[in-house]
């Protein structure tokens, strides 16, 4: 190689960690297109450097000591270039995950929490090295780590290190000490990132948001504290998938889950009777009317319309059998709300063989709440039971029209596991399948849910229950 | 060019006329079958990460048998000093030495790519951790026959270039278990020398950009040294 084609092959390079260096910093690329430019600059500059050191001279003239110290400086200056360069690398990573099926990416409900941050959290979690599922747990919170640089992640093995969890507080294998502006929340034998999602949001919160539960009107509130415990089943996925067979039992007309699951969140829960009280509490942040048996008086409406004329929040779940008369019905229809007769079935999660009683698993990605559900509304089904045969004739989706036929009736009880009529004067309209019948101001609503083999995965195997067929909020 | 080709086919007849070669190969290959048999049987997964780790912890003992004798044999037989003064300069000794090992290498990873052929034929492999783990095995293959290569250049012995490499390797794979002795940031810092840190994400299909800079900048490193310790003795 000559040496003027040794000085051309430099300088392009070095005009190719420019561009590429250039291109990176212009942000046009988004985070991660820049960070794969500057990469590409990073090689081109390591090269480039390569090619000038293996260019300088490799003797000099003097004493056996002067070449010596002048070696030992280039090495010493190689290896600080090499330590820069690896940290300047290091400030602009890029992760790819290589599996099919994103194995090593951590769930998105935990990358959506840490997206999320805008200051520091630090989570250490004191695992036990011979649980697969706390060392892939411990796996994908160091990817996570690196990914985002606000969430500082140090994995400590409980039986090297005992001082260090003593220190810690942590007593029990697989805790996750979750920390954050001084303050620290404690997760026990989890080796579930939900579960640690939820703890950093729990000690980001500088407020504790306090749930009232308004009680009074044969609601099922507990007087106490949630009661529930954790129990264990075979399920056929085994023992390698975390929690595969933990199941939370407890009273399934209660509220107990809902409880655990608003206080595992951060939030407080707290029951108040309206009608001993002038106003409801200032420091309530949601008030929710769950399941009321009883009318209420108009005075208890009146708390609950000045709540909300102060700026209040409230959660209503109303059964669509009871009668909505007296103080609420008022205040519902000073709202514009009305509650109807209808039931919600979930094909995927319910309790039993109960298609009616839902369960509703697991909160946050929940696919019911998702965007691409199916919503038909079914006008003139009549009164009462009758109702809930949703009239379809056609369903209008992004990507499928359900057509009507007697074939196709009976392909979408099979789909919808519950019974779906089909009338040949339904129409569709805005997305909804509109029946046209006797009585129009009758209505049914339901949600239509194909039996999508993809939900499968949220499917889980602690049945959290809630017997609740209507809901409006507010 | 011309004159480093010469060289690199020199270092290649020599490596595979010598039966180090070949003893390396079936060694490798016996213990990696038996490895992979025994995996398959036991874990019934199609993955080859228990044969990546296996590899790893290979590659720490064996490249400097390869290694060792690459600059000191040399120097021992005194056929350095008729190397050092044909028109062949150091960088491209240095440099056929080092190709002439990672072909060794590489031969030895498409014969172990059998397996993945195996679990290809019986089963449906996911192929993202194959190939991320073979690249992976590559790049340390490189920065572990700089490292070698670098030790072999300093010392006349080969025994001695094949104890210190294969002394560094050891430490390098086991630095990041100390890494909680250390108050922060050197903590990261011992921790980010590791060889294991950065080559376990590629075995299990995770790949950081800054694992693959971390072994390319450590074999530019070592080559670089490897040239000036070549000139300077």
């Amino acid at each position: 190689m000559s040496r003027g084609f040794s000085w051309f092959f430099i300088l392009v390079l070095a005009a190719t960690a420019l561009v590429f260096g250039a291109l990176g910093a212009s942000h046009h690329w988004g985070e991660r297109g820049s960070n794969l430019l500057f990469f590409g600059s990073w090689c081109a500059a390591m090269l480039m450097l390569f090619a000038l050191g293996l260019q300088l001279p490799l003797r000099i003239a003097g004493s056996r000591a002067r070449a010596m110290l002048y070696n030992a400086a280039l090495a010493i200056g190689a290896i600080v270039v090499v330590c820069l360069a690896n940290v300047a690398m290091f400030r602009h990573d890029v992760y790819l995950d290589a599996t099919r099926k994103a194995t090593n990416t951590p769930p998105p409900q935990f990358g959506s929490v840490l997206d999320g941050l805008s200051s520091d959290v630090s989570l250490t979690y004191f695992y036990n090295h011979s649980d697969r599922n706390a060392i892939d747990a411990k796996d994908l919170l160091t990817v996570a780590a690196r990914q985002n640089p606000h969430f500082h992640f140090s994995a400590v093995d409980i039986d090297k290190e005992p001082a260090k969890a003593r220190a810690f507080g942590a007593r029990a294998y697989n805790t996750a000490v979750v920390e954050a502006d001084g303050r620290r929340v404690v997760v026990e034998n989890t080796a579930d990132l939900a579960q640690m999602a939820f703890a950093t949001l729990r000690v980001l919160k500088r407020k504790v948001d306090v749930v009232c539960l308004i009680t009074g009107h044969g609601e099922s509130v507990p007087e106490g504290p949630p009661h529930f415990h954790y129990s264990h089943v075979e399920t056929l996925r085994g023992h390698e998938t975390p929690g595969a067979g933990d199941l939370l039992q407890g009273d399934t007309d209660g509220l107990d889950r809902l409880q655990l699951a608003l206080t595992t969140l951060g939030y407080t829960v707290r029951a108040i009777a309206l009608t001993s009280l002038s106003a409801v509490p200032p420091d309530c942040s949601v008030v929710a009317e769950i399941g009321p048996r009883h009318a209420y008086a108009p005075a208890e409406a009146a708390l609950l319309s000045d709540y909300l004329a102060r700026g209040g929040r409230l959660l209503a779940m109303i059964d669509p059998e009871f009668p909505l008369q007296g103080g609420l019905g008022d205040l519902f229809g000073t709202l514009g709300l009305a509650s109807d007769p209808a039931t919600v079935i979930d094909p995927l999660n319910h309790y039993g063989s109960d298609h009616d009683k839902v369960a509703v698993p697991y909160y946050p990605p929940h696919s019911r709440s998702r965007a691409d559900r199916v919503r038909c509304t079914a006008r003139g089904g009549g009164a009462g039971g009758r109702g809930r045969r949703a009239l379809a004739r056609r369903c209008r989706r992004p990507d499928k029209t359900i057509p009507a036929g007697l074939g196709r009736q009976q392909q979408l009880r099979r789909q919808f596991l519950f019974p779906v009529r089909l009338k040949r004067r339904s129409r569709c309209r805005d997305g909804e399948v509109v029946g046209r019948g006797r009585n129009e101001a009758s209505s049914q609503t339901a949600i239509l849910q194909p039996r999508a083999t993809d939900h499968a995965d949220q499917r889980p195997d602690a049945h959290r229950v809630h017997r609740r067929r209507g809901a409006i909020a507010s | 060019m011309r004159r480093f080709l010469a060289l690199l086919v020199k270092e290649e007849k020599a490596l595979f006329t010598s039966p180090i070669a070949y003893v390396l190969i079936a060694v490798f290959l016996l213990i990696m079958g038996y490895s992979f048999t025994l995996a398959l049987f036991i874990s019934h997964s199609m993955t080859l990460v228990h044969l990546f780790f296996q590899i790893f912890v290979l590659f720490l003992l064996t490249v400097p048998i390869i290694t060792m004798r690459l600059i000191a044999e040399e120097r021992k037989l005194r056929t350095m000093e008729v190397l050092l003064t044909s028109p062949a300069t150091e960088t491209q000794i240095v440099f056929a030495k080092f190709a002439a090992s990672m072909s060794l290498i590489v031969l030895m990873l498409i014969l172990s790519s059998a397996y993945a052929i195996v679990l290809a034929i019986y089963g449906d492999p996911d192929w993202g951790p194959i190939f991320s783990g073979y690249l992976g095995l590559v790049l340390l293959a490189a920065a572990l026959v700089g490292v070698g290569l670098l030790t072999s250049a300093l010392t006349d012995n080969q025994i001695i270039a094949a104890l210190l490499s294969l002394s560094v390797f050891l430490l390098l794979w086991i630095i990041d278990e100390y890494g909680y002795l250390l108050p922060d940031p050197f903590d990261s810092l011992l921790v980010n020398m590791s060889l294991s840190v950065h080559f376990k994400p590629f075995a299990t299909g995770s790949m950081y950009l800054t694992d693959v800079a971390y072994y390319l900048s450590a074999t530019m490193l070592s080559l670089f040294l490897s040239v000036r310790a070549l000139a300077w003795r």
